[in-house]
């Protein structure tokens, strides 16, 4: 499979520019549609959560609909307490509905994702389908950010667009999802007090108000401020450093103890990195990973763990393990026919 | 975006989509290929279509010939006529003899289906023909692709000199040089042994020299020397077996329980691990004595040196036991063995044998289940790996039918107890999903003493499917024990839980959002089954002030939990449904957030259709 | 994500099917591709490497290739090339070095008989060959920022070599494999015996070979086989064409040479630059992939690339180098001392 060259940068920008989408009509037609389209949404929930992904047709209805709801959102999207923050997924659906058993249902418990919903799990439609769905039905009861593969490029790469071509038989679905990430708010703010996002910081950005002058509907450059926020990690090493990852920055304890002074933060939350107690303290907790697919691509042996904090800023953690299901898809790969 | 089946393509636009350079959208044309095909009509189906495609498997990617392949099953009822169908059959030989699996895995299931639609007299001649070339092909997956075959045309050749040419054409593939192909046809054997039984039965049965062929093919994979291949062979006694059981021919026993012992204690772990595996298939089909006479290897295989085996053993335990239907024998001859294995130094054997041993305890009965198992299991209740202590637990109800629970309770509420708390979420959910089994066996008193403190912790839980199972837990035991003692063990513990502490259990905490919506869950659950005085005394009170609690989450659970009040008062509480539930929910309907309005409203309208009612 | 992606996807993707042999006149004269051609003998092993040099310019950075096993030098014959073509082309004063061998009996470094496969003794002939290649052009004042580029075989060898610290006084600052991920070549060593025993043992021609090659799809390039074939063989007494190096004589070393390579890889210290470059799909192991999504190295992946990537995607490969070693410029090739990262903390204060 190429890198598929149907699908230039552009078409990013155009689709903002799209008349359809104003927010005027858009709006006059979710107050009269309201009920009909919770009757509807619930429909696709109860639907994928027995995993069964939607139709062609649907996810397009659905996208529209939460296009509709993101793009009110705004880049640090402020988010009450009490909330369960989590981190990658990457399409282990039914890890995610071990999740929900773990930390309990939504709406009845508020949640927040930190990215990577999609990628390397077997489920990465039926995951993002969800989430999103859950978005749209109860806009303020979860908060979706963007995560670094929530982008057309390495969605080419890791799986989503293959699966996209598996499961609907052309790259129509993997459009529409690509397309709607790009309204995904990139970071949120919790009681204004905990800072998450999915990568980490940037040496752009000192302010979270700089954060808020960002133009988010894109696809996720490959550097400035917006890659950084979604690749960063946080190093033993202090200031700024060149991150192994090829894109974003490694961070030190003194530009996280500075950020966070400077913003008032007690903590920044944040995901990306495998953490194999699904969850991780470092600079003397002023930060937290927290990593949320377990067993990792179904061989990384890691836990998961969510992070609950409640209306008096109390934080637990819950870690967890992969769910139990007969028939777990192994993985078998082909031996390739020459290697030497 | 119109439906495919608006999409009428012409040829050219799909011979063009078949060139595009992605090849995305080449499988995305090829899938749309049957509507194309219609579209053309049957006529040019058969004379531009077919060549068309056939030319396409010589150049493109397996995503592409994968479709093609599936697609191709379709076309029996494409073509113009019967006489046709044939046509299809080179174009599939192409793809059957392709080297990925999943383009020739496809083509011979087109294959097979294709055939489904021939006449015998086509099967016989172009699909045996290509069946013989593809059998003598140079190409490993020639080979390969045939084994898949000849399921389709075995039966439908009348002449039996052909059948058995047929089978010794056979022969050759699971004789082959390359061991794919032998692992193909051993594969396959089964199902045509399957076969050779269900329709050759009564007057043409398969002769002596179909069983010389057939039992020449079986010796040939049990002495192969690859394992890949050699493991198969299991599969293929099976079969034999039991196309002896049902044609009721005790002749082949002792020869047939030779090859199975040979089996059994093959050099190659894979193989035992094979037979290990489907022991109980194997067992089935042999007389009493027989039967007995496999007891020492199957004891072998518990002592086997590679877990897996060890592992796939235990699990045949139950079944095998219940084919001796000798308990003095299962308890001197297995039973000191499963005691070993209970002990075994693999998590996963002993993991395996948790969830099948419970099953020995109906073919024991009472007395021996007490003096001989119950010790395993105490044991295994106290394994260091979860995974047994849940596969013990969640079978206990056998054991509980055998022996009763009282018995099973003294026995193991110690365990039990130590379970109540263990750090695997799932053990503590299988312990809770056994109390209300137990409690009604227990009676109110024992219950109390022993159990009523640990079903209240449960509730404060950290994980969130350990307390939604205690509230379900408190439902089921208030419906056993009744509505004063809920009161009085239950309510009183969660509407005053700040000032419970001397107890000595955990103390919830009220400030926290997860406790109060827990004690709202638990409370709006057991309302049915409590009175009116009760609901309005103690609960609606507590409901009444959460409704203004800070937590949206919070209030639209209230909105719900009043509709809840409402269908317990509306026959004896009416004015308490206006005076205070209606009222309320009106509060609620003019919430500053929308999901607390959309319950409350939802709420309203179903409480005014009870009222109408 | 980085500028070289972007480059990436402008390269255009190689169409469909191989191109006609005829279509162009092969360079196959090795100084096309590098300038110097030496031969390091080692005093201890008697063993005569032949070199492939080109010297760095400016501070530029210097490449040193090591090839898998049943290959040569030549595999990174066009990538050398189209290195040089990319740092001139990038307007500096500065010019990259390339360095690559044929290692013990493969190409025209000849063995003799028996030879020690083991990756031990792999590793210290890559550690004399660069010793060797030090001395005779380096001091300790002229000294360039190296990036070590290993295919294969040659990847493990490498990761070995840094983790042994055999490599001083060489300045170490990238490491590259290209495409090896020891799960699967373990795995992959099972079925190599059934393929060296059915693959051809003679070619009547080099055409025949060059085409067997491609038709196999072990090489995707045609232009790259015409190089790298024709340096894996040799004339034979029947005046047809066999392979230079005997790949089942390397059988028993197979084992040792890809065990523990993943964490080796993962675990090299933070300040080394670590890139894994991937052909068709990202098929990591558990080690490499915890790694992955641990941060500790880039990984790229070639999604239109057989297990050659060298050869079948020059320019991109090219381009990923570059910008590896512009990213990870820590001996400061580019005019600097040490990483510089801007940051705009500060002026929100002063303003």
């Amino acid at each position: 499979m190429d890198f598929d060259s149907d699908v230039p940068m552009e078409d990013a920008v155009q689709d903002q520019l799209d008349p359809s989408l104003g927010t005027a009509t858009a709006f006059v037609a979710t107050e009269s549609n309201a009920s009909s389209n919770i009757t509807q949404l619930d429909e696709w929930i109860d639907q994928l959560s027995k995993c069964q992904p939607l139709s062609e047709e649907n996810v397009k209805r659905l996208c529209k609909m939460a296009i509709e709801v993101l793009q009110f959102e705004e880049n640090v999207q402020p988010v009450a307490v009490p909330v369960t923050i989590c981190g990658d997924v990457h399409g282990q659906f039914h890890d995610l509905m071990e999740l929900f058993k773990i930390g309990g249902p939504c709406p009845d418990t508020n949640y927040l994702f930190m990215g990577d919903y999609v990628d390397r799990g077997y489920y990465s439609v039926e995951t993002v389908s969800y989430l999103v769905a859950m978005k749209v039905r109860y806009p303020n009861r979860i908060t979706i950010l963007r995560g670094n593969h929530e982008s057309r490029q390495i969605t080419q790469v890791y799986g989503f667009y293959d699966e996209c071509l598996r499961k609907y038989g052309s790259a129509v679905v993997w459009k529409l999802f690509t397309d709607l990430f790009d309204y995904f708010p990139i970071t949120a703010l919790v009681d204004n007090k905990i800072f998450c996002l999915h990568g980490g910081l940037s040496p752009m950005i000192e302010t979270i108000d700089q954060v808020r002058d960002l133009n988010r509907v894109q696809e996720v450059p490959h550097e400035g401020p917006m890659c950084d926020l979604l690749w960063s990690d946080p190093d033993d090493r202090g200031g700024w450093g060149i991150s192994p990852r090829g894109a974003g920055f490694t961070f030190g304890q003194d530009i996280s103890e500075q950020f966070n002074h400077t913003n008032d933060l007690s903590l920044i939350a944040r995901a990306h990195q495998l953490v194999m107690e699904g969850y991780s303290w470092s600079h003397q907790e002023l930060v937290v990973t927290i990593f949320s697919a377990p067993n990792y691509c179904y061989r990384c042996g890691n836990q998961a763990a969510i992070m609950e904090v409640d209306e008096n800023h109390e934080r637990q953690f819950l870690q967890y393990d992969p769910s139990v299901r007969p028939g777990e898809p192994t993985v078998t790969r082909k031996t390739p026919d020459y290697f030497l | 975006m119109s439906t495919p089946e608006n999409e009428l393509y012409p040829l050219a636009l799909l011979m063009d989509e078949l060139k595009h350079e992605d090849v995305a959208n080449r499988v995305n044309a090829m899938s749309k290929i049957e509507t194309i095909a219609r579209a053309l009509g049957a006529e040019r189906t058969k004379t531009e279509l077919l060549p068309f495609l056939t030319d396409v498997t010589q150049d493109d990617e397996d995503e592409v010939f994968s479709v093609l392949a599936e697609k191709l099953a379709l076309f029996p009822k494409l073509l113009p006529s019967q006489a046709d169908i044939p046509d299809l059959l080179p174009v599939c030989e192409i793809l059957a003899s392709m080297e990925e699996p999943i383009v020739r895995d496809n083509a011979i299931a087109s294959l097979n289906t294709i055939a489904e639609s021939m006449t015998d007299a086509q099967l016989t001649s172009s699909f045996v023909e290509m069946l013989d070339r593809l059998s003598n092909g140079d190409w490993f997956s020639n080979r390969v692709a045939a084994c898949g075959l000849y399921k389709s045309v075995l039966l439908k050749l009348e002449p039996t000199e052909m059948r058995k040419n047929l089978l010794n054409l056979y022969l050759k593939l699971v004789q082959d040089e390359a061991p794919m192909v032998r692992r193909a046809a051993a594969t396959n054997l089964p199902h045509l042994i399957d076969l050779l039984a269900t329709t050759l039965n009564g007057t043409a049965q398969p002769d002596h020299v179909d069983w010389e062929i057939l039992s020449a093919m079986f010796t040939s994979l049990t002495g192969d020397d690859q394992d890949s291949v050699k493991f198969l062979s299991i599969d293929v006694l099976i079969a034999i077996l039991e196309f002896f059981t049902a044609s009721h021919d005790a002749s082949h026993g002792e020869e047939l329980l030779g090859s199975a012992v040979k089996l059994i204690e093959d050099e190659s772990w894979r193989v035992r691990y094979m037979a290990a595996d489907r022991f109980e298939k194997i067992a089935r089909n042999f007389d009493a004595a027989q039967v007995r006479a496999l007891v020492p290897h199957f004891v072998a295989l518990t002592k086997d040196n590679e877990a897996e085996v060890r592992k796939a053993v235990a699990k045949q335990l139950p079944g095998f036991a219940l084919l001796l239907k000798d308990q003095a024998l299962i308890i001197s001859d297995l039973l000191p063995f499963v005691d070993e294995l209970s002990d075994d130094p693999a998590e996963v054997v002993r993991s395996a044998l948790a969830s099948e041993i419970a099953g020995l305890a109906p073919i024991l009965g009472k007395d021996a289940t007490t003096t001989y198992l119950l010790p395993i299991y105490t044991q295994m209740l106290k394994d260091e790996f979860p995974e047994v202590r849940l596969n013990i637990i969640s079978k206990l109800n056998i054991v509980n039918g055998v022996i009763g629970s009282t018995k099973l309770s003294n026995e193991l509420l110690p365990s039990i107890k130590q379970l109540a708390d263990d750090k695997q979420w799932r053990v503590r959910l299988a312990i809770i999903e056994y109390i209300p089994l137990l409690s009604e066996q227990l009676g109110v008193q024992f219950f109390d003493k022993e159990l009523g403190l640990l079903c209240m912790s449960w509730l404060w839980d950290s994980v969130y499917s350990i307390r939604e199972a205690a509230v379900n837990n408190l439902e089921k035991l208030s419906e056993i024990f009744g509505a004063t003692w809920a009161k009085e063990e239950i309510l009183s513990r969660i509407l005053h839980a700040d000032q419970h502490d001397a107890t000595g259990a955990d103390v919830p905490n009220m400030n926290n959002f997860v406790y109060r919506i827990t004690a709202l869950f638990a409370l709006t659950k057991l309302i049915p089954n409590l009175t009116t005085e009760i609901v309005v005394e103690d609960i609606l009170p507590f409901v009444n002030k959460l409704a203004k609690d800070q937590v949206p989450n919070i209030r639209f659970n209230v909105a719900k939990a009043y509709l809840v009040i409402a269908q317990m008062l509306t026959k004896t509480g009416a004015e308490v449904v206006q005076a205070q539930v209606l009222p309320n929910l009106a509060v609620l309907e003019a919430d500053a957030d929308v999901d607390v309005r959309f319950f409350a409203n939802k709420s309203i309208n179903e409480v005014k259709k009870l009222i109408a009612a | 994500m980085s500028e070289f992606q972007r480059k990436l996807f402008k390269v255009e993707t190689p169409g469909r099917g191989a191109e006609s042999l005829a279509s162009s006149t092969p360079d196959v004269a090795k100084e096309a591709y590098f300038q110097v051609n030496e031969v390091y003998e080692d005093p201890q092993t008697r063993i005569r490497f032949q070199t492939f040099y080109t010297p760095p310019s400016g501070n530029g950075p210097l490449y040193v290739f090591h090839h898998g096993a049943g290959s040569s030098a030549m595999s990174f014959a066009l990538l050398a090339r189209e290195l040089r073509e990319r740092w001139r082309d990038d307007s500096t004063p500065i010019e990259c070095g390339v360095f690559a061998f044929d290692m013990r009996g493969h190409g025209l470094t000849h063995g003799g008989e028996s030879l020690d496969y083991s990756l031990a003794r792999l590793v210290a002939d890559f550690s004399f060959v660069t010793k060797e290649l030090f001395r005779r052009h380096f001091n300790d004042t002229a000294h360039p920022s190296t990036f070590l580029v290993g295919h294969s075989l040659g990847g493990a060898i490498l990761t070995n070599a840094v983790s042994a610290n055999r490599l001083a006084p060489l300045k170490v600052t990238g490491l590259v494999m290209l495409d090896i991920v020891e799960e699967t070549a373990i795995r992959s060593l099972s079925v190599m015996p059934l393929y060296l025993k059915t693959r051809p043992k003679q070619f009547a021609s080099l055409d025949m070979a060059i085409k067997w090659h491609l038709r196999t799809n072990l090489l995707h390039n045609f232009r790259s086989a015409q190089i790298s074939v024709p340096a894996i063989l040799s004339r034979d007494a029947s005046e047809g064409y066999c392979w230079r190096t005997r790949l089942e004589d390397t059988e028993p070393y197979w084992s040792s040479w890809f065990q523990g390579l993943s964490s080796r890889f993962v675990a090299q210290t933070p300040s080394l630059a670590k890139l894994l470059i991937l052909a068709g799909q990202d098929k990591l192991d558990k080690e490499l992939m915890i790694g992955q999504m641990q941060g500790k190295y880039q990984l790229v992946v070639f999604q239109d690339s057989g297990h050659f990537i060298q050869e079948d995607c020059v320019s991109k490969t090219a381009i990923t180098l570059v910008e590896f070693s512009k990213r990870n410029d820590l001996l400061g090739f580019m005019d600097q001392k040490g990483p510089v990262i801007k940051a705009l903390w500060g002026k929100v204060n002063s303003i």
